[in-house]
């Protein structure tokens, strides 16, 4: 049998590990708490290596297009670098979204967001990015300011966002209950 | 019952509910029509939003929306031979050839009544189950419940894609996640890692968000394009295509059959369900071999009468045993913990109103959906074609706010980056995902059985009747699920040799 070093097999060392930790972690609970942990942890770590020996030694196991039946199935005609390259792309503006949210808040970085990606990534025109940005924001406003009533967690410097949903509340107190 | 069934009924037509039920179906009916797409995406973003929501409303929008993805999906299979969610593949066969000899509407006409038919045969035998399965499972203790669960995950697990040992250590991550935060049993704060956040658990909203619409939305993007052109020819011969499916009847009703069937069986669902009905309809209808697959409208009734009625078979072990089928159901479940609904006796006793209101969501939903495809099937192709890159920023502005309805903290979106990366690993790496959903959802349940059957029987649980025939099929499903995948594997190798030998000789020729 032949030893084939692939990135599967780095992905079920890394859940390995993942295992490992719950279980170590386990231990120092009193027996009740890490009973189930363990039921599960211990036979999963076993099944870890099994499929690590799976993944090294038997080449394809139905492997990267197992996820079949009851999954949705992936699309391998694009080339893996391809792959890669937009993955981090669309990652980068996910987690880029994420950190304007911790620092200027939900209510400034959904519009900015939103043109920035339109404009800059999908190459769709400023007319047709304002307007998106425009009937999304009416949208997010309408449904979980005026409707859900959700609390806006502060961003690391608020004062942007506090102003704008001072200014929201003042011009649509006179129209709807908010 | 009959008493219970009619309030449900009455309670169902307060306008409030039936608004959010025709919502729900148009929600469904928009993600069914948009490849890569579909009702478990819905449902995940859906989610959060119910939690102000009384029972009836909840499960009102939840299941109108999952219940016509399967009427909508037709349209992307039959005009561009692109499937609008993965139980509608085999409807491609038959249907799209229809459509490039111009039979489009006659397709769609087949295809939603059969549909229709297929989701009220499905809310009907969900209805006439019900008085069966209540002396079974009020006869069901904690011991059968754990291992009902541990049923449930472990045949998701083998079945639900060709890696069985991923699906096993997938369903195990899901049990590990739902043990975070602080056991009820000992107060014991496990895996929080300081933060105050992780004391309740992880929430399912953003995991859920996280392992499928996230993932979906990215290999979109990844993938660019749009798939086809907007047709541009209106739709004729719909009527044709009614016709067509009660002259077929009793076709239509054996794959309702055949759809609740499959959906009951936890693991098999929706890619599997119209491939059951295709085959059923070769093997049994007259001359299906020579016009199959060339444009014959029975091809189309057939997954099309399955892929709905299977709603109503997932629903069964759902709500009565606490055993979701597929992820879609999980999520259901789920909805039902956070509305301090618990699946199993009490659905079936004092919680029967909800579960007749979920019945008549279900009929109702089918009937809405298809008078709405029937109005709005070019509307729907548009959007069918909307391009990727106007859909990936909504998705992820909805995903982003959804998500941070869990808890209302940052740990939601913190939770939802992580589980989208993850989730993402697992879909490229071929690992099934579904399974984690339902680890997640079970993981509570399933230990709280657990530790009632150890704490009252002691080992001697271990014995009961039931426990033991469960334990068997567990381990049937387990021997089952190994070996067909080997079997797929010793045939596909044996493709790639003959494919291997073939490109060898066309060298050696060339």
């Amino acid at each position: 049998m032949k030893l084939r070093a692939n990135p599967g097999a780095l992905f079920t060392v890394v859940v390995l590990l993942w295992m490992v930790g719950l279980v170590a972690t386990a231990k120092q609970w009193q027996y009740q708490a890490r009973l189930f942990p363990w039921t599960i942890g211990i036979p999963t770590m076993l099944l870890c290596f099994l499929q690590l020996g799976l993944d090294l030694f038997r080449g394809k196991d139905g492997g990267e297009d197992a996820a079949g039946m009851m999954d949705l199935p992936v699309d391998r005609s694009v080339p893996v670098a391809v792959v890669i390259r937009r993955a981090v792309n669309v990652f980068g503006w996910i987690f880029g979204l994420y950190l304007s949210i911790w620092v200027i808040g939900f209510i400034l970085s959904v519009p900015l967001f939103l043109l920035l990606y339109l404009s800059l990534q999908a190459g769709e025109s400023w007319k047709v990015a304002v307007a998106y940005t425009v009937i999304m924001v009416v949208f997010m406003i309408g449904v979980f300011e005026m409707v859900l009533h959700i609390p806006w967690p502060p961003g690391l410097v608020n004062a942007p966002q506090e102003f704008i949903l001072g200014v929201v509340e003042r011009r649509l107190s006179g129209l709807v209950p908010i | 019952m009959l008493e219970a069934a009619t309030a449900a009924f009455e309670n169902l037509l307060v306008p409030t509910r039936l608004g959010y039920l025709l919502i729900g179906v148009l929600m469904g009916l928009a993600l069914g029509a948009i490849p890569g797409l579909g009702g478990l995406v819905g449902l995940a973003i859906l989610l959060p939003f119910t939690f102000d929501m009384d029972s009836f409303e909840a499960f009102a929008i939840m299941i109108g929306l999952i219940s016509v993805t399967s009427t909508s999906d037709t349209i992307p299979s039959v005009l561009f031979g692109v499937p609008g969610t993965s139980a509608s593949q085999a409807t491609i066969l038959d249907g799209h050839p229809m459509a490039k000899k111009g039979e489009a509407g006659r397709a769609f006409g087949g295809a939603y009544m059969a549909s229709l038919l297929g989701g009220v045969f499905g809310s009907l035998v969900l209805a006439l189950s019900i008085p069966v399965l209540r002396p079974i499972v009020l006869a069901f203790g904690s011991p059968e419940f754990f291992m009902l669960g541990l049923l449930g995950i472990s045949m998701v697990a083998v079945l639900s894609g060709n890696a069985p040992v991923k699906g096993l250590i997938a369903g195990a991550i899901g049990l590990c996640v739902g043990m975070v935060g602080m056991d009820p049993q000992t107060g014991v704060l496990r895996w929080v890692f300081g933060q105050l956040y992780l004391w309740d658990g992880v929430p399912l909203v953003p995991v859920a968000l996280g392992i499928f619409a996230i993932p979906e939305i990215v290999d979109l993007t990844i993938r660019g394009t749009r798939i086809a052109d907007v047709p541009k020819e209106r739709l004729k011969g719909v009527m044709t295509g009614i016709r067509d499916t009660f002259r077929n009847w009793f076709l239509v009703l054996r794959c309702g059959v055949v759809g609740v069937f499959v959906g009951a069986i936890p693991g098999l669902g929706a890619s599997v369900v119209d491939w059951f009905a295709y085959g059923h309809a070769i093997q049994t209808e007259k001359d299906a071999n020579k016009t199959f697959g060339t444009g014959d409208v029975r091809g189309v009734l057939a997954p099309e009468a399955a892929n709905n009625a299977k709603e109503g078979g997932a629903l069964i072990p759902t709500i009565a045993f606490g055993v979701p089928g597929s992820a879609s159901m999980a999520l259901l479940l789920g909805a039902m913990t956070i509305q301090g609904l618990t699946p199993g006796s009490s659905m079936l006793t004092k919680d029967l109103a909800v579960t007749y209101t979920m019945i008549w969501s279900l009929a109702i939903a089918n009937v809405f959906g298809t008078v709405l495809c029937m109005l709005l099937t070019n509307t729907l192709a548009k959007i069918a074609m909307v391009r990727i890159n106007l859909l990936t920023p909504l998705v992820v502005v909805i995903v982003f706010l959804a998500s941070f309805q869990a808890t209302r903290h940052y740990g939601d979106l913190w939770s939802l980056l992580l589980f989208s990366l993850l989730g993402w690993f697992m879909k490229r790496f071929g690992w099934p995902r579904p399974p984690l959903i339902l680890g997640l959802v079970l993981s509570g349940i399933i230990e709280n059985y657990l530790f009632i059957s150890i704490s009252r029987y002691g080992a001697e649980w271990m014995l009961r009747p039931i426990v033991l025939v469960v334990s068997v099929l567990i381990v049937g499903s387990l021997y089952y699920g190994i070996r067909s995948t080997r079997r797929q594997q010793d045939l596909q190798r044996t493709r790639e040799a003959q494919v291997g030998r073939g490109q060898g000789r066309e060298a050696d020729e060339a």
